[in-house]
């Protein structure tokens, strides 16, 4: 994790101060104070320089005594978050075809039903019902719209 | 005196309204059941469920808060006894000796305890609330740019020295949340910052993601790889428990009340919170007693030490949030995130600008509490069903939730797409003992602790001697200063002693 930050603050200081496309003036000005880019420039210095007090003792520690091989987490767990993580990634990236009311539906039915090894019935009621209620609550009662996919001309008669 | 009967009138008047009523009851059921879920707590059902409340007038949302609030603390008491995996962090002490309890046949008389002692730790937190806010607040009012920067510093730094393991950690997590705070449009020059070129960060990152990302999300997954097997005790309630509850809290009111005081001001103090306050209480009760030997194997004293000072840590929690503009809890810095949605500035103008706001939240508090209570007593049969819902069928639910929340910030895929990322990094972040809570208090204050600072070099015509001469804020920075230097200084002590006794 350290040298994931390491690296986000590297690359926000090439943001901040050396993309010419991006770059802010990070200097402070007489009389004025900070422009807009010292904040942040300075900011990702500190971060930087946390990360390699992290990262550095673990890096001499494995160059002393070998790369251990601790995994982060055990098969079963990652095995378990795969399940849980590929559906959820799925039914984002089909977010802007499906809409939020199918894709639930489809989401819930298949994550009760395959993940959750529960009963079709249960699975289908839940489905049905949850995207349901979350018509009724968003579009009739709270009139936020949200994304409806390719349904949307057949969702917009019941509004 | 005056101002405060006034003032109390003045909240009654707003909080008993039917709909405000209604309001609170709803938030007292989802608050319990999302205080008797495991892996999830009042602190996730204000994240998932604040979004609800932006169709709401300011009193009434927070009155709804308060309620999932009040009744998730006390809900999670009810899963530590019967299921010894604490339904929230603030209950986790509760386990201690309230599962031995639950082993011994006394689950009914431990939840029961527990409820008692948390009401009386919740309404005392309230009253100290209405003696200690109003006089906080008008002081606050002297402050300028320099002593608000010093204050939010201040507050990083509590968050630093108390909250996490590592310092280094804390402070990465911290400045990550600043960062994010500055991405989009800079308020004072309207340069775009941090977009890398990207059109979609214009808006910048909304707190809200970051928050329904990482405690919904990455909480919901590390539950799922933890996995939870757990047997439930099923105690028999009868009435007779009731009374017997009831009987012991009058017989140890004196633990209650210093546990009760004990919590408060942990909660009073930014950072702390409620679950380091149960352990304090829990602590210091055991040493106090005269039977240190049965603490820990099912003593009624345990329950309730922790579960009066964790609901009036709860409440202290709101103190500098409402008077100063800075949350004493991570879940008050949600909550404070809320306010500033609602279009509220949170600090001490409030009491001036937004009385029927101020009182309502005090009188709600004192509502919601005893709402809570009835409820909680009343249905302890019922309430432990719900511990059996499946986690399989929650899952999703909340994915969705979280989901929708990231999409109504803007009505854009770029949100929903931030909300995942979030919830994956603060799965890592958990795994790796990097604390979540001073990222969300830096996105919360990020915005107002880099405008305070350069409004106050403005102010001291560029040069950073403001903060010296101005004595409050020079004290406070050098408080933060030590709190810093504490763990790092007792850090590298540690390491010599370890390298001494190694040689």
């Amino acid at each position: 994790m350290a040298s994931f930050w390491a690296a986000l603050s590297v690359a926000i200081i090439l943001e901040v101060h050396f993309i010419p496309y991006t770059k802010q003036p990070i200097g402070w000005e007489k009389g004025l104070g900070p422009q807009a880019g010292w904040f942040p420039f300075w900011l990702a210095v500190i971060m930087l320089i946390c990360s390699l007090i992290v990262l550095i003792p673990k890096l001499i520690n494995a160059a002393r005594e070998g790369l251990k091989d601790e995994p982060l987490m055990s098969v079963e767990g990652f095995m378990a978050i795969m399940r849980a993580l590929i559906p959820m990634v799925i039914y984002v990236v089909t977010l802007p075809w499906l809409g939020f009311y199918l894709g639930s539906m489809l989401y819930l039915i298949y994550y009760i039903r395959a993940v959750g090894k529960h009963s079709w019935t249960l699975s289908l009621l839940t489905g049905t019902i949850f995207s349901v209620s979350v018509f009724l609550i968003f579009e009739k009662a709270l009139k936020l719209t949200l994304a409806k996919g390719f349904i949307e001309p057949i969702l917009n008669q019941f509004l | 005196m005056l101002d405060i009967l006034s003032g109390l009138s003045l909240g009654i008047d707003v909080t008993f309204s039917t709909s405000n009523m209604l309001i609170g009851f709803l938030g007292v059921v989802l608050g319990m059941l999302f205080g008797l879920l495991p892996g999830l707590g009042p602190l996730n059902g204000v994240a998932i469920l604040l979004p609800i409340t932006f169709v709401l007038p300011p009193e009434s949302s927070m009155i709804f808060i308060a309620a999932i609030y009040y009744a998730g603390t006390a809900g999670g008491a009810i899963t530590s006894i019967t299921l010894n995996i604490p339904g929230t962090p603030m209950a986790a002490a509760t386990c201690l000796d309230g599962h031995p309890m639950a082993q011994k046949g006394q689950g009914a008389l431990a939840i029961f305890t527990a409820a008692n002692a948390s009401l009386i730790g919740g309404i005392l937190a309230c009253i100290g609330f209405v003696f200690l806010a109003p006089p906080l607040a008008k002081y606050a009012l002297m402050f300028g740019p320099p002593e608000f920067f010093a204050l939010m510093v201040a507050a990083f730094a509590c968050f630093g020295g108390l909250a996490g393991k590592s310092v280094t950690k804390t402070i990465i997590m911290t400045i990550l949340g600043l960062l994010l705070a500055c991405v989009g449009m800079d308020v004072m020059t309207g340069n775009a910052r941090l977009t890398f070129g990207y059109m979609g960060l214009f808006n910048g990152v909304t707190f809200l993601t970051a928050v329904v990302g990482m405690f919904g999300i990455g909480e919901v997954l590390t539950t799922i790889e933890k996995g939870i097997k757990a047997k439930i005790i099923h105690p028999k309630v009868t009435w007779k428990d009731y009374i017997e509850s009831l009987r012991l809290i009058m017989k140890h009111k004196i633990l209650v009340i210093s546990d009760t005081i004990l919590g408060f001001l942990v909660g009073v103090l930014p950072g702390a919170g409620a679950t380091p306050a149960s352990f304090m209480a829990y602590g210091f009760s055991k040493s106090m007693s005269k039977n240190t030997k049965e603490w820990g194997k099912g003593i009624p004293q345990g329950v309730m030490a922790t579960e009066s000072s964790n609901h009036a840590a709860s409440t202290g929690a709101f103190v500098p949030m409402v008077t100063l503009g800075i949350p004493g809890s991570p879940l008050a810095a949600i909550v404070l995130g809320g306010m500033l949605i609602w279009g509220l500035v949170p600090g001490p103008r409030l009491f001036i600008e937004q009385p029927r706001f101020v009182w309502g939240l005090i009188v709600a508090g004192f509502v919601v509490n005893i709402l809570a209570y009835i409820f909680e007593v009343s249905l302890v049969p019922l309430l432990m069903k719900v511990l059996k819902t499946p986690f399989t069928v929650l899952t999703p639910l909340i994915v969705i939730f979280c989901l929708i929340t990231g999409y109504v910030q803007n009505f854009g895929m770029m949100e929903v797409v931030q909300v995942l990322i979030f919830g994956i990094v603060g799965y890592f972040c958990k795994k790796t003992d990097y604390p979540v809570s001073p990222l969300i208090l830096a996105i919360v204050l990020g915005p107002m602790t880099e405008w305070t600072f350069r409004q106050s070099l403005l102010q001291g015509a560029g040069s950073p001697m403001i903060f010296i001469t101005h004595p409050i804020a020079f004290i406070l920075l050098l408080v933060s200063v030590i709190l810093y230097a504490i763990p790092i200084t007792r850090g590298i002590l540690d390491r010599r002693r370890d390298k001494r006794e190694a040689a």
